[in-house]
């Protein structure tokens, strides 16, 4: 901090004496009543996670229990076992939501009859009442995590409910109930798309494929959101087409190529390589002197997937003189795989171009 | 049957544990890779299941360490990271079976059991 | 009046209304920044970081690590980076003519053998001698370049023209990372989805006296020595509050160099890092940001408040000194570097707010307070003291002082609670109260030498490459604001 100031005549005129000692007087009250409160925090904080601690040991115990259990029976001794001893503490929701999120997090790793296990636990202690209560409620962190509960743990009755948030405003709330629908109801969840206002993350994206897993995909639904305003939606259409492979899709993908986002541009050109055809290689070299230098790149990485031969020898050879030496050496690449005899004569005419220089030696060690 | 778990979460680690010794067998667990390998020197399992994502060394090293010793042991990978690329790495580093996550410990144990017939 | 009362009149007046702006500006990035915290935190108890590791859509990433003269502990950090949670990455390490034999127990530990490699030349740099790579596939994704000597900044240029990722994420081989940290990291650049996130930064914290093994914090301890507590203190005010209320604003300038992440694309558009400047870590930044504002691209960064990242901090005077004398320069270089930004309306609050923090409240506070120190030599020599004021006026800028940083401590202890020792936290408060005496007045003095030194190398700049980089680690500059 800046110590500063000298002799101040005028100063003391504006700032009296007494001021600035009912200043520094005030500031150290300031100092000693934070210091009391992070004494006192820290008491509280400590004494709060030994408890969590003693808890987490006591559910995982109860939800490694439950989870391997093999009959109705099985899982009513371990529960009344637990209870017997531990009734009390449930009674706490501080103790009760540690365990939801005990259970949340150990559901997210576990498939089959243990996973029907824990959700069995959950509802049979009437958990998913304190996860209700959470989502009425008016904080937005607190209304988020309970979707996440209530659909991690399969509560389908409050889909409804859920579904309405889809286009919430918040950013947190939106999402979460996003993941929560397709988590519910697979591919079908996904018709919030027909509505979203707000943009979908790429983060999302991600989050709701990772969901979508088992899922069959509808073609039908898929065409309506490749013409959304929403242009993140249209990306995330596309990602859908790669992933299921929707050839029926192909000329609404293609049209894509021209949007005006980028990125959709580039999800564009992922798909179409997952569902080409004769048309699309030409398409492509028509649509590669418009494309910028990324989308360039992508497309040649792509052209040995979707049939490039020898009829593209010559267009390869006139990207020679492309001013990007990435591009360069693709197409250097692309037509060694092609034609070896062309690209060995055309290796010793650029031999002497100062612009093949640092990759004319890899070239050469590849065309060994 | 000597099974050696390496998983970093706890309640998993307790969950996969109590499922293979309910079918009766000696389980013993750490929740770190290091750990993993030095007890895979000392007690030499019949069997290693470990997670990749954990502490100090991945799953996919211990597997790569373990097939690299004369005694192959066998390994099976569980992670949640389910992607190509990943499961051929492991399958390409000697792993003998690869879960993904979420996974179901029914499954796991029928796994181990066909690991150990053959 | 005569002259010489309407100078000193200014002088005072001058000195004064500077002070109270000072005042004002920590206060309100206080404030500011509690906001952004408690929504960080908030958002964080359901946030399933997994994802990113678990989904083949992931976004794939190149980790720089440049390393000169490491051979006594790089084995052990590449190991740690290799460990990374994260699935679709590659390692590159950039020996940057190291003197030493990092190469060679590089190439025996991790059976390396030089491959032919297709590398652009995106930005210009010195050659490279080879790039190697591991005959082993549990070590497939390291990729060893070696080069000649070109200091960090050629270093970290030759692996962003080596990666082939999206993301490139430049850091400290020596620091530890936290092994969620990549994917906390990345987090950010996918989820603001009508800008482009250029890059992104995360915290650094002070390993003195911590507890490691094999390349991982075990056990978090304050430092046990008197100036790594002071920085530890100075750490948290800078990336608690400092970064937090800055990242709100969206005024950062800064994203330290011993950890950040950064659109490839853009970087090499920007021009890739600085070599002549020894702050190259905000120069890029700051290049960064005027290359999306100039080309009229929504763009943002972002700033990750937890503790990602521990490095080891300068534990004598003689080597702080050295590294606040070279943030100096670096800050200044910067400055004068994009001067065109000084209220230039076009860069909105970087121009307005972030640019001119940084010149007056950074680049001029050593300066002013230097001279003020003089000036109460003198007055004090003339016998022009009034000791009675001057005495309150010290007691209220130290009692100023001492509340900021408490509050610090307080968000701190609120939010990650690193240190939970009570001792812990009480010696942190005396540190808190010594700081200002104690240590305060050395940042001050290494400041001014990084001014004069800079006056008098003008000319010499190109010593720098030479000079390679082992005592840069950590060159994040602190700044409170």
């Amino acid at each position: 901090m800046k110590t500063l100031i000298p002799y101040p005549v005028l100063l003391k005129t504006i700032l009296p004496y007494q001021y600035l000692l009912n200043a520094a007087f005030f500031f150290t009250v300031v100092v000693a009543i934070i210091l009391l409160f992070v004494l006192f925090f820290l008491q509280r904080y400590r004494k709060q996670r030994q408890r969590k601690v003693q808890l987490r040991a006591l559910f995982s115990d109860l939800i490694a229990g439950i989870a391997i259990c093999e009959s109705e029976e099985e899982r009513q001794d371990t529960l009344q076992q637990f209870l017997q001893e531990h009734k009390p503490r449930l009674q706490k929701s501080f103790t009760r939501n540690i365990l939801i999120r005990e259970i949340v997090k150990t559901k997210d790793s576990i498939s089959g009859i243990a996973a029907e296990n824990l959700q069995w636990l959950y509802e049979t202690l009437s958990l998913d009442r304190d996860s209700l209560l959470r989502f009425g409620s008016s904080l937005w962190y607190r209304k988020a995590s309970a979707i996440q509960h209530l659909a991690e743990m399969q509560q389908t009755k409050h889909l409804v409910k859920i579904y309405r948030d889809t286009n919430h405003a918040n950013y947190y709330i939106r999402t979460e109930a996003q993941i929560a629908v397709v988590k519910l109801t697979g591919f079908n969840g996904l018709r919030f798309l027909n509505i979203v206002s707000h943009p979908v993350s790429q983060w999302q994206q991600l989050s709701l494929i990772s969901q979508l897993q088992q899922s069959e995909a509808d073609a039908a639904q898929i065409a309506p959101w490749l013409r959304s305003e929403n242009s993140s939606v249209v990306e995330f259409a596309l990602r859908l087409v790669a992933i299921y492979k929707c050839h029926e899709l192909y000329s609404q993908t293609m049209a894509c190529l021209q949007h005006a986002s980028p990125m959709v541009r580039m999800q564009a050109l992922q798909a179409a390589k997952e569902i080409y055809d004769d048309t699309t290689l030409p398409r492509l070299l028509l649509h590669f002197d418009k494309a910028t230098k990324g989308e360039q790149a992508a497309i040649l990485d792509m052209l040995p997937e979707i049939g490039a031969g020898s009829g593209e020898i010559g267009f390869l050879t006139t990207l020679l003189q492309h001013d990007d030496d990435g591009i360069r050496f693709r197409a250097m690449q692309l037509i060694q795989q092609i034609s070896p005899a062309w690209s060995s004569q055309v290796m010793l005419h650029v031999k002497d171009n100062p612009s093949f220089a640092a990759i004319l030696p890899l070239l050469q060690k590849q065309a060994v | 049957m000597k099974i050696l778990v390496a998983e970093d979460e706890p309640i998993m680690l307790k969950t996969i544990s109590l499922r293979l010794k309910k079918d009766g067998h000696d389980v013993m667990t750490t929740d770190n890779g290091r750990e993993a390998l030095s007890m895979i020197d000392e007690h030499s399992p019949d069997l290693i299941i470990t997670d990749i994502m954990m502490p100090y060394a991945s799953g996919l090293e211990i597997v790569g360490t373990v097939k690299q010793q004369e005694k192959k042991i066998p390994v099976i990978v569980l992670s949640a990271m389910g992607q190509e690329n990943v499961v051929l790495e492991a399958f390409n580093l000697g792993a003998d079976d690869f879960i993904a996550k979420p996974f179901s410990p029914n499954e796991l144990s029928m796994r181990v059991k066909r690991l150990m017939a053959r | 009046m005569s002259v010489w009362q309407v100078l000193y009149d200014l002088f005072t007046y001058g000195i004064f209304v500077y002070s109270v702006a000072i005042l004002c500006f920590y206060i309100f990035i206080g404030l500011y920044s509690i906001g952004e915290t408690r929504k960080y935190i908030r958002k964080s108890t359901f946030s399933n970081y997994n994802i990113l590791a678990s989904s083949e859509h992931a976004p794939s990433l190149s980790i720089l690590a440049p390393a000169y003269n490491e051979g006594a502990t790089i084995i052990e950090n590449v190991r740690s980076l290799l460990n990374i949670y994260y699935n679709n990455f590659e390692v590159i390490i950039i020996n940057d003519g190291s003197k030493d034999d990092s190469l060679q127990k590089l190439v025996a530990e991790y059976d390396l053998v030089q491959v032919p490699y297709f590398t652009e030349q995106a930005l210009k740099t010195k050659p490279i001698r080879g790039v190697y790579k591991s005959n082993n596939p549990v070590y497939k994704k390291l990729v060893v370049v070696d080069k000649v000597n070109g200091g960090k900044a050629d270093a970290l240029n030759v692996g962003i023209n080596v990666a082939r990722n999206q993301y490139v994420v430049c850091i400290d081989v020596d620091c530890i990372l936290e092994q969620d940290a990549m994917l906390k990291l990345i987090k950010p650049f996918l989820e603001t989805p009508d800008k482009r996130v250029i890059a992104t930064g995360g915290v650094v914290r002070i390993a003195n006296s911590c507890e490691v093994e094999d390349g991982k914090i075990v056990r978090v301890h304050l430092p046990k020595q008197f100036l790594p507590r002071m920085q530890t203190l100075e750490y948290i005010r800078a990336f608690l509050l400092g970064r937090m209320a800055w990242s709100r604003m969206d005024g950062l300038l800064l994203i330290s160099g011993a950890f950040g992440a950064f659109d490839r694309e853009i970087v090499i558009k920007a021009g890739g890092y600085d070599t002549k400047t020894v702050g190259e870590d905000m120069e890029l930044v700051v290049r960064m940001r005027r290359y999306m504002i100039d080309n009229k691209i929504p763009y943002s960064l972002a700033y990750i408040p937890d503790p990602l990242c521990w490095t080891e901090a300068p534990v004598t005077y003689k080597i702080l000194g050295r590294q606040r004398n070279r943030w100096t320069r670096g800050t200044i270089e910067t400055l004068r570097q994009h001067r065109r930004m000084f209220f230039n309306r076009k860069y909105g609050v970087l121009g307005w707010v972030s640019y001119p923090y940084w010149f007056f409240f950074e680049l001029l506070a050593p300066l002013i307070e230097f001279v003020g120190f003089i000036a109460f030599l003198v007055f004090a020599f003339l016998g022009m003291m009034d000791w009675k004021f001057f005495a309150a006026l010290l007691l209220f800028i130290y009692a100023f002082a001492a509340v900021f940083s408490v509050f610090a401590i307080l968000m701190e202890v609120m939010t990650y609670n690193q240190y939970k020792k009570r001792r812990e936290i009480a010696s942190l408060m005396l540190t808190a109260l010594l700081e200002p005496i104690f240590f305060h007045p050395f940042t001050v003095w290494s400041a001014v030498k990084g001014n004069i030194d800079l006056l008098r190398k003008k000319k010499s700049w190109g010593e720098m490459s030479r000079q390679g980089f082992a005592t840069k680690k950590n060159a994040v500059v602190l700044n409170n604001g």
